[in-house]
């Protein structure tokens, strides 16, 4: 048994085995068109490739300039020239000199400004002067007290000279105080300088000195003198541009780009679903239905943000988009005497069939209304600014345009439902950039780059397909700051 | 051989020229192979312009470890089965009681392929791809299962109603053809 059994099958082997059997010429076109689509589509690829690393490289020239220009302060180096110093050194000596007198008053108990008779005599500074130290003029003051006491007469000039030795007394503290100590022009800047409250100590030297970042030796709260700041001028007020939180940003823009489905799952299979729908008697071993191909992606909007704080936006707005996509088939319905191209609703009511007839081309559009949820960092903030944002996008699916491309079958217009082979509701990731010009005080001229991704997919579930398309747009924004 | 080096050569440059040259020599076989899997000439038609941008476009992979004929006549066969995998989805395949086999001896000589060909078209979808897998191509009920995630079980029952149906099929022919010449 075993024997006739493999005899019957070796039979059936050879008798195919140099069969031949010529295919239609048509055949042969259709792998030559096949084969110029899949190189246009490989094409297509590459271009969106190079779309994605142009993009790519914009953001790291951004990054890269956005992190140049934070670090920054000052063009090239600044110098402080010596004489400047110097002068400044000779303002600070003189405001010193005031205060000195001030202080001189206050130590001998008088307050306000100084007194002219408490200022010592020319014969008294050369007493002081001579080194006599208040021990001295009190033994000079004993002294006469002694002649005083043993003098019958009361002499007058005893009493003259121990008054002048009791003032010139009382003048040691205010001649030393009023008497300024010699010192070298060097001493002289130090002192002036750390007198000034300043922390960096200049050096005399030669040349002028190298600043390294102007922001550290000039202190906000320090006492500068105005005559200072019109020499040296804080760069840190040039860029005077920061802008306040609390702003609001509204903007309308537009943006093309590609879609691709990124669908999945077995197209023959839903062929041959549909065929099973339409009744009896549909050969679905003919039928035709291919992946559905790369298409394009328009969007048109307003955009409202807020910033929320130095860095944070939070955005959102309201846009409408129409994604397409291609497909190919030579599934047709024929409806009330007239071929309709292929579409899940086209089956829903009676007196609908479907038949196989030449392939043809299929626009699908999509066309929803989103209303995008996200935040954006600044990056860069300045007359140019570059915003990173991420969010998500809640989209309603609006109507489903079904059209044939060379025109020859009608299309067909789907509303969203039970019926169509279209979720409703669709949520997608959006991850882009925002390249920002400050054309006046509040309207910005803006490049947004984006990537959209839907999570869920936008085909239905009981079908055979997945469809997670993935698009990529450029689009342009005109904004209004308020 | 050098011939079949060269047209390998020029189809991985994607020359138009020896990709008309290979599909003119490989086509008419794998065309009744694609028939053998189809119900019909225009479903075998569809298999094998599929199977043959699959080639072209992957021809660049083939290393050249088996001969080239049966590198496409995989692709082809492949290409049927993705086709027929609706048909397996809505029909799907158990397994069905075995018949009592027919004690008759008979042979296939005598018969032209086209006959044993439309034979085979009329088999149930699933023991007709079964039938070649096992039959025709030369694979194990066990690899048949695996490829068509079914039981070694039902490819075993599949094929044993096919056998069936094909025998008693060509006993019905003969006996007509008795008839006739009687």
């Amino acid at each position: 048994m075993k024997e006739q059994n493999k005899k019957f099958e070796s039979a059936w082997e050879e008798t195919f085995e140099n069969a031949e059997m010529t295919p239609d010429a048509h055949v042969w076109d259709k792998i030559e068109l096949g084969l110029t689509r899949n190189e246009n589509s490989g094409f297509k690829r590459r271009i969106l490739f190079f779309k994605l690393m142009a993009a790519a490289s914009v953001l790291f020239a951004s990054v890269v300039g956005g992190y140049t220009v934070l670090n920054t302060t000052a063009p090239g180096d600044t110098k402080i020239d010596e004489t400047i110093v110097l002068n400044n050194a000779k303002n600070e000596e003189e405001a010193l000199n005031e205060n000195d007198k001030n202080d001189g008053a206050e130590e001998v108990g008088m307050d306000g400004f100084p007194d002219q008779k408490s200022t010592p005599t020319v014969s008294q500074k050369s007493e002081i002067e001579k080194g006599s130290s208040v021990a001295e003029f009190d033994k000079k003051m004993t002294d006469i007290f002694d002649k005083e006491s043993k003098s019958t007469d009361k002499n007058s000039s005893l009493k003259t000279e121990r008054n002048d030795v009791e003032k010139t007394k009382e003048m040691i503290p205010v001649f030393l105080t009023q008497k300024a100590p010699e010192r070298s022009a060097e001493e002289e800047l130090k002192t002036t300088v750390e007198s000034a409250r300043n922390k960096v100590e200049f050096m005399a030297k030669s040349g002028p000195e190298k600043v390294e970042k102007l922001g550290a030796i000039l202190d906000e709260s320090g006492a500068l003198l105005e005559g200072e700041m019109a020499y040296v001028p804080r760069l840190e007020y040039l860029y005077n541009d920061t802008k306040s939180y609390d702003k609001m940003r509204v903007g309308i823009g537009l943006a093309y780009g590609q879609n691709n489905p990124s669908a999945s799952g077995d197209q023959q299979a839903a062929a041959a679903t549909l065929g099973a729908a339409s009744g009896a008697g549909f050969q679905s071993q003919s039928a035709v239905v291919s992946e559905e191909q790369m298409g394009s992606v328009l969007t048109a909007g307003v955009a409202v943000g807020k910033q929320v704080s130095e860095r944070w936006i939070l955005e959102s707005g309201l846009n409408f988009i129409k994604r397409s996509t291609l497909v190919e088939s030579n599934l047709a319905i024929e409806k009330s005497g007239r071929l309709e191209a292929l579409n899940n609703d086209g089956l829903t009511s009676g007196g609908e069939q479907l038949i196989v007839t030449n392939r043809y081309e299929i626009e699908n559009n999509y066309n929803s209304i989103s209303v995008p949820v996200q935040a954006g960092y600044l990056l860069v903030d300045k007359k140019f600014d570059v915003i990173l944002k991420a969010g998500v996008a809640n989209e309603i699916l609006l109507w489903n345009r079904v059209e044939d491309t060379s025109g020859t079958l009608d299309g067909a217009t789907l509303k969203p439902g039970e019926s169509s082979q279209y979720n409703t509701y669709i949520l997608s990731g959006i991850f882009g950039w925002e390249f920002s010009y400050l054309l006046s005080d509040q309207y910005y001229i803006a490049l947004t780059p984006q990537l959209m991704k839907s999570i869920n997919s936008i085909t239905k579930s009981d079908l055979n397909a997945e469809s997670r398309p993935l698009s990529f747009t450029l689009g342009l924004r005109v904004s209004y700051s308020f | 051989m050098s011939n079949e080096k060269a047209l390998l050569e020029g189809c991985r440059k994607n020359n138009p020229e020896a990709q008309k040259r290979l599909y003119d020599l490989f086509a008419p076989k794998m065309m009744v192979v694609a028939m053998r899997y189809s119900k019909a000439q225009q479903e075998a038609e569809d298999v094998l312009q599929e199977a043959f941008i699959k080639v072209f476009n992957q021809i660049k992979k083939f290393r050249g470890e088996s001969s080239l004929y049966y590198w496409i006549k995989r692709v082809v066969v492949n290409t049927a089965l993705n086709h027929q995998r609706s048909k397996l989805y809505l029909f799907p395949m158990v397994d069905v009681e075995l018949l009592d086999e027919s004690d008759q001896a008979f042979e296939l000589e005598g018969h032209d392929w086209k006959d044993l060909l439309n034979m085979i078209q009329q088999l149930p979808s699933g023991c007709q791809v079964i039938f070649n897998l096992y039959a025709v191509e030369g694979f194990s009920h066990k690899e048949i299962a695996e490829r068509l995630n079914i039981s070694e079980g039902t490819s075993k029952s599949q094929y044993a109603r096919a056998k069936n149906l094909l025998k008693e099929k060509i006993i019905s022919e003969e006996r007509k053809a008795y008839e006739r010449a009687k």
